[in-house]
């Protein structure tokens, strides 16, 4: 499996490059599943609460918003120093 | 023709500098920022500048909206007291925000370089998608957060208040918890208001007066205030100043498992590691809560075009023109879905800078228990 990666990351020009972005796009791919995860976890959550309380649906609802958001905003970090470390920027 | 068409689309995203080799710091990104700034000052002023007491309407009506509801539902529940000191700077973030982020979303660059027939190119962007623009936003944010925490701090000792944050709660004939719900005027006069009143509370009178003669304090009470209210040591201001800033730092971190007055001291000794852990990792999280900020709006305002950027690459990475006209199908309909997400998303990532940077400025300046 290693082997793999290795030759393929070699076939892209240079050495080093091909690993950078290889990594780049694992980190990426790793952000996404955990962000995917994540909020997939708080909707669930919002609505069971929704379903126990129907009348509390719109503040549950922005506090799942909210809450949403900032999980997003890590996973979107990680990708954005992906892309960074991938172009050497 | 052909040559709009062989750009990179990635060039969307990043910056470029209007003026050439002169100053290569101004971007167009830049520009725009400027832009939202001059935006923000045509308006504001224009609507706000009198106090009108009539029932608003048209623009005036929909800002004013706005306002208040950040007002009531979002900064005075956290902020209690100090809601008129933070409210416009709090406003000013939200607003220069949103702005930015939504006009990211108008293809100005696109439309102005059609109509100049790509003379002009790269003249609009996204003023919150550089690094540059968020990190000012989170380093103004830190300053106000520490700043206001450790003026509040160095009010205190000035005062003699410190350690009790306005509360005698010590000062009961039995010397028991006493009846701090009833004694809490600093707290029942954010709290006692209905929802829906607008400005200054202040110019309403007294909410809480009949609250002044408390019958809960009998003569010893008020005797034990009294001498509790001269034997306040006031600070001079400088030495406030600098026993400020090691007592805010030191009171990050909440005592978990402080000895009571009656309790033995050796829970002293459990206490201080657990202490000074919490203290090292609140200190860290008082730098990393602004950099989380930044890299949040940063992140998510360039994510959105990037993805449009690379699914315009998709298209026209498909050798024939049919295979483009097949493929760009789909990717139109996925294009506009993105657009709304995107457009949703402006809004939403200026709502939570501005109401993580009310929590953090709430915690550092008003008394926690």
């Amino acid at each position: 499996m290693t082997e793999m990666m290795m030759v393929l990351a070699q076939t892209v020009a240079g050495p080093d490059k091909g690993l950078a972005i290889g990594g780049a796009a694992i980190g990426m791919g790793l952000a996404a599943i955990g962000a995917g995860r994540g909020i997939g976890q708080i909707g669930g959550q919002a609505c069971e609460a929704i379903a126990r309380q129907p009348e509390a649906a719109g503040r549950i609802g922005t506090n799942m918003l909210i809450t949403a958001a900032m999980v997003e905003g890590v996973a979107l970090a990680a990708v954005a120093l992906g892309f960074a470390l991938a172009l050497r920027i | 023709m052909i040559s709009f068409l062989a750009e990179d689309p990635l060039e969307h995203v990043v910056p470029h500098p209007i003026f050439g080799d002169h100053l290569t710091w101004f971007t167009n990104q830049s520009l725009m920022a400027l832009l939202a700034a001059v935006i923000m000052l045509l308006v504001f002023p224009r609507l706000f500048r009198r106090p009108d007491g009539s029932a608003p309407s048209g623009a005036r009506n929909f800002f004013e909206s706005i306002l208040e509801y950040l007002r009531i539902e979002v900064f005075r529940p956290a902020l209690k007291e100090n809601t008129d000191r933070f409210a416009p700077f709090l406003w000013t973030v939200f607003f220069f925000i949103a702005i930015c982020n939504l006009l990211g979303c108008v293809p100005i660059s696109d439309l102005v370089s059609l109509i100049t027939w790509g003379h002009v190119q790269h003249i609009g962007g996204t003023a919150t998608g550089t690094i540059s623009t968020t990190a000012t936003l989170a380093i103004c944010a830190f300053v106000m957060i520490h700043f206001h925490g450790l003026n509040a701090v160095a009010q205190s000792l000035m005062d003699g208040t410190y350690g009790q944050q306005g509360h005698h709660t010590e000062h009961t004939s039995n010397g028991g918890p006493g009846h701090e719900a009833a004694h809490d005027l600093e707290h029942m006069r954010a709290e006692a208001l209905p929802a829906d009143v607008g400005g200054d509370f202040r110019a309403l009178g007294d909410p809480v007066a009949h609250y002044k003669d408390d019958r809960y304090m009998g003569p010893h009470e008020q005797a034990a205030m009294e001498f509790y209210d001269k034997e306040r040591q006031k600070m001079s201001p400088g030495k406030a100043i600098l026993l400020a800033v090691p007592l805010y730092l030191w009171n990050f971190a909440p005592h978990p498992f402080r000895p009571q007055p009656g309790e033995s001291n050796a829970k002293w000794f459990m206490d201080v590691p657990f202490f000074l852990f919490l203290l090292v990792l609140e200190l860290v999280g008082a730098v990393i809560k602004p950099f989380a900020l930044c890299m949040r709006l940063f992140a998510n305002m360039v994510s959105g075009h990037v993805v449009l950027a690379v699914l315009i690459m998709l298209t026209f990475s498909v050798p024939s023109l049919l295979g483009k006209v097949l493929v760009g199908a789909p990717v139109i309909a996925m294009y506009v879905a993105i657009y709304f997400l995107e457009l949703f998303v402006a809004l939403l990532q200026a709502y939570i800078f501005m109401f993580l940077t009310t929590l953090f400025i709430a915690s550092a300046v008003a008394p926690e228990h």
